[in-house]
């Protein structure tokens, strides 16, 4: 069994340059803000944003951009509902968005997954 | 998940208790929630965003659980692991990583511990349900043949070799491959160091699996063990063919490779070590002696290109420690070149400059370029002033004594076994022979 070739082992930024609360039509970032995304599953969203002024349900509009441990850039933008607030993070259900964007967004983090379990297994063995 | 499964689940995590050790408070929320979701009370889950908060609520707190970030600050969530390893059995207790981390050596330091799980950030829930969901069965139910070897390893670990031996041997018939059974018997005959048998065991685990890793490093253990270093060098090729290299194992390569004469290596080695993340004072001991010898090799060869480019690999290592350069220094002093003496003089760090051991370096190599009363009057000045070594004391009274100021010589030697008694009779006895 061979390992290479190498992943990148760089991380993936998302940066805000727009994040607006469509229901309180309330501006709460307009530069561009690098802002670590927490959790990210096939239709949503979990950002590091501290204490926003949002509440659960409300509609959520985001312009950004995802810079990808290879260099590549990849402009993102979604409208979705917050469905989990907090003071830590907050947790956007995405009805509208680029889907190949997010999609290559995922499928990077999987193949980092993959790779990180192949090497894992392969020097821990069966226990 | 069934239902009777999840309350399973539910039951066992709440019997646990988890420390999260994340400076990220998003991410410890997220980890938080996923545990509450797997039926875990959140009153059970604990937090730390510092190293210092990990370990004192390891301590007190003796969680079952542990899921650490690789990095906490400047220290390691590894050691974090190593310390939960000494409280808890590898039955009841879980440790995993969740981080940013995910470069190759930083997978196979955290895969060289007792780690149950390698979960890179950022996550999705139910891929971080699934590995979690995953380990805990693993805990929950484990296979005969996992028993076994969990069985003997106990016994490994308190170091009562023939019951351990006894489980791993009974583990053998319940795997149709039973290379972790085959590995932990050599690991066995390798601590009661029984080399033969230990090597029959590996290879008999690579015959599963050739290039099973923990068999390939049983195997060069053996090798390193036996003194076979060229054996031992032939898997380190091996080795670094098909796996990151740890911070373990990278001081060993570097030990085969001075006694397999391998000094052509050394910079890919070298290169290797830059690249570790963690890289431990004795690793950092042992790279700049094995430079060292390389440099000595090649300087003895006649190669001062390659012997100037270890040198400088081992001066660079040390962070231009003082100590290194000396010993560097006086390679070259050997073979009588100055000029690169006095290159590796000129590398000594701003704050050692002034130092006694600059002090002594700079007569070391001054009394090649300045004339014999120039290097006499530094030479005394430095015993005046108690700066001298026993061999620079030594040297200098002969310098007196050479140039015929025998009272120089004398209250130089009176100076001198103040600061070294342990040469007052040597000193004396150059005197004796002068005058006679």
């Amino acid at each position: 069994m061979s390992l290479s070739p190498r992943l990148s082992s760089r991380h993936t930024q998302f940066i805000v340059q727009e994040l607006k609360n469509i229901t309180s039509e309330i501006h709460m970032v307009d530069r561009d803000t690098p802002v670590e995304v927490v959790r990210c599953d096939r239709s949503s969203i979990t950002l590091a944003f501290e204490n926003i002024s949002a509440l659960v349900g409300h509609l959520v509009s985001i312009k950004g951009i995802f810079k990808f441990g290879d260099d590549t850039t990849e402009a993102f933008a979604v409208v979705g509902r917050i469905t989990q607030i907090n003071a830590q993070y907050v947790e956007i259900k995405m009805n509208q968005y680029d889907i190949e964007t997010w999609g290559k967004f995922i499928k990077q983090i999987n193949q980092k997954q993959q790779r990180v379990d192949k090497l894992f297994k392969s020097i821990k063995g069966e226990d | 998940m069934s239902q009777e499964k999840d309350t399973d689940v539910a039951k066992f995590l709440n019997s646990q208790g988890a420390l999260v050790v994340e400076p990220s408070s998003a991410f410890f929320s997220v980890i938080q929630a996923c545990l509450v979701g797997f039926g875990m009370d959140s009153k059970k889950i604990i937090m730390a965003n510092t190293y210092k908060d990990a370990v004192v609520l390891l301590k007190e707190q003796k969680p079952r659980i542990l899921i650490t970030e690789y990095l906490v600050g400047k220290n390691f969530g590894l050691s974090l692991i190593d310390m939960h390893d000494e409280m808890y059995d590898s039955f009841s207790r879980i440790g995993i990583v969740v981080t940013k981390e995910s470069s190759d050596n930083a997978v196979a330091e955290a895969a060289e511990e007792q780690l149950d799980a390698f979960i890179v950030k950022p996550f999705s829930g139910a891929d971080f349900q699934k590995r979690f969901i995953e380990v805990v069965k693993r805990k929950m139910y484990p296979s005969e043949y996992l028993n076994k070897i969990r069985d003997g390893k106990e016994k490994l670990k308190t170091k009562l070799y023939d019951q351990a031996i006894q489980f791993f041997t009974e583990a053998k018939n319940l795997s149709p491959a039973p290379t972790l059974a085959h590995y932990y018997l050599g690991e066995c005959y390798l601590q009661t160091n029984e080399l033969t048998k230990a090597r029959v065991e590996f290879a008999d685990g690579r015959k599963h699996n050739s290039l099973h890793y923990k068999c390939l490093m049983g195997e060069f253990d053996c090798l390193m063990h036996e003194k076979n270093y060229k054996a031992a060098y032939g898997l380190v090729e091996l080795i670094r063919k098909h796996y990151p290299v740890t911070s373990a194992r990278l001081g060993k390569f570097f030990i085969a490779a001075v006694y397999t004469e391998n000094f052509n290596d050394m910079a890919a080695y070298y290169e290797m070590y830059v690249n570790l993340d963690f890289r431990p004072q004795e690793l950092v001991s042992l790279v700049a002696l094995a430079l060292l010898t390389a440099g000595r090799f090649y300087l003895r060869s006649k190669d001062s290109d390659n012997a100037v480019k270890n040198f400088e690999l081992a001066a660079n290592v040390t962070g231009r420690n003082v100590e290194t350069l000396e010993k560097v220094i006086d390679e070259w002093l050997k073979v009588q070149d100055i000029n690169m003496a006095e290159r590796f003089f000129k590398m000594i760090r701003g704050d050692d400059v002034g130092s006694t051991k600059y002090i002594q370096l700079n007569f070391k190599i001054g009394v090649n370029l300045i004339s014999a009363d120039a290097a006499l009057e530094m030479g005394r000045k430095i015993i005046v002033e108690g700066k001298s070594t026993p061999e620079m004391t030594k040297k200098v009274v002969k310098m007196a004594l050479d140039a015929g100021k025998v009272t120089l010589a004398e209250s130089l030697i009176i100076k001198g076994s103040q600061a070294h008694p342990e040469i007052r009779k040597e000193l004396y006895d150059l005197l004796d022979r002068q005058t006679e």
